[in-house]
């Protein structure tokens, strides 16, 4: 499952997975992420949002990919 | 395609679960929860995707690594000098013995002079800044010719002074590398203008950049498996987000200093992007001394050429025996194209073989450097942009700087398709023949480590985009 979830993070353009490993790896809230990145906070919650759901359609529909 | 609104949904979701709606949102989205299955379905993927992503290996930094950082910069920007106008070398090195910080301030200090004129621009803003928070294994032969030197204005030599103050104020106990020949002084990766001058320098055709590109030198320390790595970052600001990413990225110390890390070259890899976006450049440049003496990289050859004359006419100019640097070469030898090589029936026994390698180790640990850019693609990035449409690398530099253009990483670079432009370049192009040759062997690749370390560079004069001429 871990080599799957990495697999489906490296799927991820760059500025999604920065955010997303911010947020739920590094456990950074938005306007920390926001500070890091450079960008507004808005920003953060889009690209958190985009990268999750990105992540979400690979971890469901591609689940043999790497095991 | 997605339904704006349901994505607009599924955003405030992936908020609500990070509680950062405000009150008036989060009532809203749960009142939607309330009322719909598929909201609450999709709020309970959202979560699972984040209960996974937790439960990843968190890299946590090495103790003290926070303070170090801290320490340094408030000593770097609380230099007594502020003046905007007049660029100032600030050094901190958190390992230097004084004889190499003042070593490396001077190799340090004829980049600078390579990159400015001696007498201080009045166009350029902000100071000159330098953080090291790691060295690299290299011999004191990197070190800037004399001549370099020669071009510094006292002012330049007073800052270079710095750092042996800076050192005493280090607490002691944190270990010391001593000096001499093992001294841990990246002279060509630290100082692109000291040994390799071309590298870095910005030229007169360079194309408009607001600042100097972030840099990654990586190395490969003879005899060590690791990669070493310098980011250079132009703005204290960018400065800061970078050392906040790094701190977060070290995978391991390295034994007993909390200022050297390593990662292999995958995770370096997608570390790149990481630092295009959170550096806010356009590009990454990352110079490789593969170090072919590096007895890992010459057995690889040796696999595809078995023959020792083969193996011998297969390496570049600059690894051939009694080649070294001379002034004025180019830092990098032209790259063959991979797959250039053929592979030889196994004529040569193992020892001789071996041998051929021993040789070759001892003498091409003057290998010139190979310096590889990787570029963000022009244009915003977008989620979607999985096509090669807007990759084109974009030339960064004279025909006559060593720099290789590679594409950027993004969404449809795999990891080992950057791994392994990276290390072809790196091995001068016989990677690739090697590994077409055997591709069993291409996990290897991620066997080599990083280690990296943070430089800040000035910012280049905005509103002049071709390199200033010497006085």
């Amino acid at each position: 499952m871990q080599r799957r979830v990495e697999w489906a993070l490296e799927q991820l353009e760059d500025e999604f997975r920065l955010a997303v490993i911010l947020r739920d790896i590094e456990d950074l809230d938005y306007a920390a992420i926001g500070e890091i990145l450079g960008v507004p906070v808005g920003t953060v919650k889009s690209r958190i949002h985009r990268g999750r759901q990105m992540l979400r359609v690979l971890l469901k529909n591609v689940r043999a990919h790497v095991d | 395609m997605i339904d704006p609104e349901a994505d607009k949904l599924e955003a405030d979701l992936s908020a609500y679960l990070d509680e950062e709606l405000n009150e008036e949102e989060r009532q809203a989205v749960e009142r939607r929860l309330a009322q719909s299955e598929d909201c609450r379905r999709l709020l309970a993927e959202l979560r699972e995707v984040r209960r996974q992503l937790a439960a990843l290996p968190r890299r946590r930094a090495p103790e003290g690594l926070p303070a170090a950082i801290a320490r340094q910069t408030a000593a770097r920007f609380s230099g007594r000098r502020t003046s905007r106008a007049v660029p100032r070398i600030v050094r901190v090195t958190l390992r230097l013995s004084a004889a190499a910080a003042v070593a490396v301030a001077a190799v340090w200090v004829g980049y600078r002079a390579l990159r400015w004129p001696a007498t201080p621009n009045r166009t350029q803003t902000g100071r000159e800044e330098t953080l090291i928070l790691a060295r690299r294994s290299g011999p004191e032969k990197s070190l800037p010719q004399p001549g370099r030197e020669a071009e510094l204005d006292n002012e330049q030599l007073r800052e270079t002074a710095r750092p042996q103050s800076v050192e005493a104020e280090r607490p002691a106990g944190t270990g010391s590398l001593g000096t001499g020949a093992g001294l841990d002084v990246a002279g060509p990766l630290l100082v692109p203008g000291g040994s390799q001058p071309a590298v870095c320098e910005p030229g007169p055709t360079e194309p408009d950049r607001s600042g100097p590109p972030v840099a990654i030198a990586v190395s490969e320390p003879q005899e060590t498996p690791r990669f070493n790595v310098i980011i250079e970052a132009p703005t204290q600001a960018q400065h800061q987000r970078l050392a906040a990413l790094l701190a977060r990225w070290s995978d391991t110390a390295v034994a007993g200093d909390p200022t050297t890390f390593q990662m292999n070259v995958g995770e370096l890899s997608s570390r790149i992007g990481q630092l295009l976006e959170v550096s806010g450049r356009s590009e990454v440049r990352v110079e490789g001394q593969a170090d072919s003496g590096t007895g890992r990289a010459v057995t690889y050859l040796a696999h595809t050429f078995d023959q020792p004359s083969e193996l011998a006419e297969a390496l570049p100019p600059a690894l051939q025996a009694g080649a070294g640097r001379k002034a004025g070469q180019p830092a990098t030898p032209a790259l063959r194209p991979a797959g250039g090589g053929k592979v030889a029936a196994d004529r040569a026994g193992p020892e001789s073989k071996l041998e051929e390698v021993r040789r070759r180790h001892a003498e091409a640990v003057t290998e010139p450097p190979v310096t590889i850019v990787f570029q963000k693609p022009p244009g915003p990035l977008t989620q979607t942009g999985g096509g090669e449409g807007g990759r084109e690398p974009v030339p960064t530099a004279a025909p006559s700087q060593p720099v290789q253009t590679v594409q950027s990483l993004g969404y449809a670079d795999s990891r080992e398709k950057v791994i392994g432009r990276l290390m072809e370049l790196l091995l001068k192009g016989r990677q690739g023949a090697a590994r077409e040759a055997h591709p069993a062997e291409q996990p290897k690749n991620l066997d080599y480590q990083v280690r990296f370390r943070v430089v800040l560079l000035p910012p280049a004069p905005a509103s002049s985009p071709a390199a200033p001429e010497p006085p």
